[in-house]
């Protein structure tokens, strides 16, 4: 037998016990009591249109806060990162150890929690504000390794070009270096949007009333008060519906821009 | 120089030394460069060359000795370097164009920045330098889609839209295929013409013999000779510029 022949048999060989595989999973599976217990129309008519108007529109408008908040936070602490001054180099280090270090479930608690107590403070929006902040927090420390690499992977002869034109280091980096940094970091900032999405679900620590509950917390209770995981299984086909169109986009802007360039 | 009257020198250089830890690559240099002089650079590579130039606008900064810009001292805490550096165009090996920038972008974005300039004169004065380097129907491409030769058109145009009064250029032809070597000599030509004040560095010989007004050749970090371009070809004094020659002609 040739060597491609071999191969080809070897190959189609997986195949079959791919798709038998599957099969059987999906034969051995009892669909009547699944479809019972995951898909019951009638339960998931009663969870529209508040799982859209509230639950999905919180988890959107939460991930949103949080990425635009985590960014100019991220910029921040990636310029200090980059900074001449040692000191403004071990904060922003010591800052993305820190948060990064953490599960982002104790940081939102102890934003919802623990700062109010110890400094006193009313944060704007509530228990959910305060959590927010939180997911900033720790947003932030992520972005900021991005955002650092981002900077640093603009070739050093593009600030060279700028500074020699009499363009100081503050409109260099705004207006030269930047704008070519993000350029290099859209992938891995999706990625962050999406992770920021879906921690967006740990908001419940800090505690929600009727109108801040996010997808996950609003399914949870739908869980509780039907005892039927119908609910868990429309979060999940919304988080689906948000986070495949998007990534699918930037894909798409990303080969529009190479093909620009 | 200063003696002979009429106006301050372009650039003044004394004792000038530049260390990169314990590699010294700048020996004291001393070079003065009068306005309309255009004064070619040439050394085996690793000789300083770039270094030379980038002390000039203080990319890189001396260890010691003083450096005059028309009269400026550019090494007083107190100098505004960002408009020196106005005065003073660079042009790179490597054309260090803005590539998220179109053509138009990367020959407004400083005067608007730096020089202030409304949106209307600068693309009015980044139009009229286009032309001069041949480039008018280039204005809205990226530097992606341009040749080499056009991108190092490009940035020259660059430089001079901020009407410097002095040019540097660092091997501006050595990152070209040899057929683009060629149009991109042909716009220094012009600039020679024009008067500008200029500091080649380059491997051109025949560039540096027909538009230099002097010839400077380095080796190790000093200024081992200098003077007329064809004469130093010619009858080089110095043992090394005589290997070097040898070596390139
Ligand atoms: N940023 C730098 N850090 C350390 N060494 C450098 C740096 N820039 C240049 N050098 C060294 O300085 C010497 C002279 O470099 P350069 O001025 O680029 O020479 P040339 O342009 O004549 O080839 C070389 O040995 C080079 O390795
Ligand atoms: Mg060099």
């Amino acid at each position: 037998m040739r060597r491609t022949t071999r191969r080809k048999l070897t190959r189609a060989g997986l195949y079959v016990l791919f798709f038998a595989l599957v099969i059987a999973v999906v034969a051995a599976a009892d669909w009547q009591r699944l479809g019972e217990q995951f898909l019951r129309f009638d339960i998931a008519r009663e969870q529209l249109p508040e799982i859209i108007t509230i639950a999905l529109r919180n988890t959107i408008l939460f991930t949103l806060i949080s990425f635009v908040g985590g960014l100019l936070l991220g910029v921040v602490l990636a310029l200090m990162k980059l900074s001449s001054v040692p000191p403004y180099r071990w904060f922003a280090t010591v800052y993305v150890e820190i948060f990064r270090g953490l599960p982002a479930l104790l940081t939102i608690f102890a934003m919802a929690y623990m700062v109010p107590i110890a400094l006193g403070i009313r944060v704007p929006g509530g228990q959910v504000g305060a959590g927010l902040i939180g997911l900033i927090l720790v947003a932030g420390a992520y972005i900021a390794e991005v955002i650092r690499a981002g900077i640093q992977a603009v070739p050093k002869g593009q600030t060279e070009a700028s500074r020699s034109l009499g363009m100081s280091p503050t409109k260099t980096m705004g207006w030269i270096v930047l704008p070519q940094g993000f350029r290099i970091i859209i992938p891995p900032l999706t990625n962050e949007f999406v992770l920021l999405l879906k921690d967006t679900s740990l908001l419940f620590i800090a505690g929600s009333t009727v109108m801040t509950k996010e997808l996950t917390t609003f399914a949870r209770d739908g869980l509780t008060t039907h005892s039927n995981g119908t609910p868990l299984v429309m979060a999940a086909m919304l988080y689906l519906l948000v986070t495949i169109p998007l990534t699918r986009l930037v894909a798409l802007l990303e080969r529009r821009m190479a093909r620009g360039r | 120089m200063s003696d002979q009257g009429g106006r301050e020198p372009a650039i003044t250089m004394r004792g000038v030394r530049k260390s990169f830890g314990d590699n010294e690559v700048l020996k004291g240099i001393d070079l003065t460069v009068r306005p309309g002089e255009v004064v070619c650079v040439i050394g085996p590579s690793g000789s300083g060359k770039s270094t030379l130039l980038r002390t000039i606008n203080l990319l890189e900064e001396p260890s010691a000795g003083s450096i005059h810009i028309e009269g400026v001292d550019i090494l007083d805490p107190d100098c505004d370097i960002d408009a020196v550096r106005t005065r003073i165009g660079m042009v790179f090996q490597q054309f260090n164009l803005f590539p998220h920038l179109d053509v138009l972008g990367n020959l407004t974005i400083a005067q608007r920045k730096v020089l202030r300039r409304g949106r209307r004169e600068a693309e009015q004065t980044a139009r009229t330098m286009l032309d001069r380097v041949g480039l008018a129907e280039k204005a809205t491409a990226y530097p992606a889609h341009l040749s080499g030769g056009q991108q190092q058109r490009v940035a020259i145009a660059r430089a001079l839209s901020m009407n410097p009064d002095m040019m540097l250029f660092d091997e501006p032809t050595s990152a070209l295929d040899p057929e683009l070597v060629g149009e991109v000599l042909d716009v220094m030509k012009l600039l020679v013409e024009a008067g500008m004040t200029m500091i080649v560095v380059t491997h051109e010989m025949g560039f540096a013999r027909e538009m230099g007004d002097r010839l400077v050749f380095m080796d190790e970090g000093v200024i081992i000779e200098e003077g007329v371009p064809h004469e130093v070809l010619a009858r080089p004094r110095h043992a090394r510029t005589q290997a070097f020659l040898s070596k390139v002609l």
